[in-house]
């Protein structure tokens, strides 16, 4: 008798466990396949879905992007794009004493592995004996004259490139309007 | 407990097992090999929050698709083991010519010793049905070569037929058909 309730306690026992052997059963299959999964290598950073996309990395056109910031002299700056690989960039010189000042402007960026070509010119909107020059990678590159005659530089952006261009103006005697200066990147 | 459910069981640690082990060391002597570098970190983006990172993509590719091929064979070559024995040893009872070929072949008694059951059959091709999922899915992704992925697909359909006709040999057992002989 005692052998018959053992049996029966035991076949009991056995019906209660086959939940738990099928969900032993589903856990042996699943947790193989998510660390075959896991074990897959990855690369940091962008995903593949990105590779056939022009991003970034591929991108033919150089990047201008405004700096910002604030200057006791230049004012009201803004930066548009007229066309594809044109940049715009104007803002307002305010009244001002004999002197130099400098501000910078602009951060353009060539993403490309190609060195691009950019031509740069600039407009005074009112001639006020100010020279206006533009710095880049420690070069300076005089856009407007004292006598008020534009300049338009050619500029090679080096592959992979991220640098800040400085607006200097120079007046050689005090100015007491406000006046307007316009640079226009092009892309060639 | 259900025997069925026990014998699965025991019967699944070795192929899961394979998996594992397979992937793992596959993937690290093919890093150690192709002298790659790499790095552990952990992630958020994974379950087991632990991911191996390589440099460029094309050693990622590299490394999933023979990682993948490598795990894949060692499912695929015991599947079709056992799947081969067993049509086999049917084909040898129903048809004497094959008992002829298997001899010339000195076969016989390999395919005349066979004990394997359905159960093992069926066990061994769903986890080729995983592989070949994990593969397809790696190559739709981009991560593994697309012919990996083919090459899983098409093995896996292999299996289901195999496991399939072997079902129909089983119930054919207990449900004959006519002028046919079962043992």
């Amino acid at each position: 008798m005692v052998k018959r309730e053992v049996k029966r306690i035991r076949n009991k026992l056995g019906s209660m466990l086959d939940p738990i052997a099928i969900i032993g059963m589903l856990l042996l299959l699943l947790l193989p396949t998510l660390t075959v999964m896991n074990l897959s290598p990855r690369t940091k950073g962008s995903s593949v879905n990105d590779r056939n996309v022009l991003g970034e990395q591929d991108n033919p056109n150089i990047g201008v992007v405004l700096v910002g910031g604030i200057h006791d002299y230049m004012k009201e700056e803004l930066l548009d794009f007229p066309a594809e690989g044109i940049f715009r960039y104007r803002n307002t010189i305010i009244a001002h004493e004999k002197g130099r000042y400098s501000k910078p402007i602009l951060q353009i960026v060539n993403n490309s592995s190609d060195i691009k070509d950019v031509s740069v010119s600039a407009i005074l909107y009112q001639p006020s004996n100010t020279e206006v020059s533009l710095i880049l990678d420690e070069k300076e590159y005089i856009l407007v004259s004292k006598q008020g005659e534009p300049f338009t530089h050619s500029i090679k952006l080096d592959g992979k490139s991220d640098d800040i261009a400085y607006l200097k103006f120079t007046s050689s005697n005090k100015v007491s309007f406000n006046n307007t200066v316009e640079v226009q990147i092009v892309q060639k | 407990m259900s025997k069925l459910l026990i014998r699965a069981l025991k019967l699944s640690i070795l192929p899961a097992s394979l998996m594992v082990v397979g992937k793992f060391v596959s993937v690290f002597i093919l890093i150690a090999a192709a002298q790659l570098q790499f790095s552990i970190e952990s992630s958020r983006q994974t379950l087991f929050s632990i991911q191996v990172y390589l440099e460029e993509y094309s050693d990622v590719l590299f490394i999933n698709s023979y990682s993948n091929l490598i795990t894949l064979a060692l499912i695929a070559i015991p599947t079709f083991y056992i799947l081969a024995r067993k049509l086999f040893m049917q084909s040898a009872r129903e048809n004497p010519r094959t008992i002829v070929k298997l001899t010339r072949l000195n076969i016989l008694k390999w395919v005349l010793n066979d004990k394997t059951s359905v159960l093992k059959i069926t066990v061994w091709t769903m986890f080729l049905w995983i592989i070949s999922g994990v593969c397809i899915s790696s190559s739709i992704s981009g991560f593994t070569h697309m012919w990996i992925g083919i090459l899983s697909g098409v093995l896996s359909i292999l299996a289901t037929w195999g496991m399939i006709k072997t079902y129909e040999m089983e119930t054919d057992k207990i449900y004959p058909r006519d002028n046919q002989v079962y043992y």
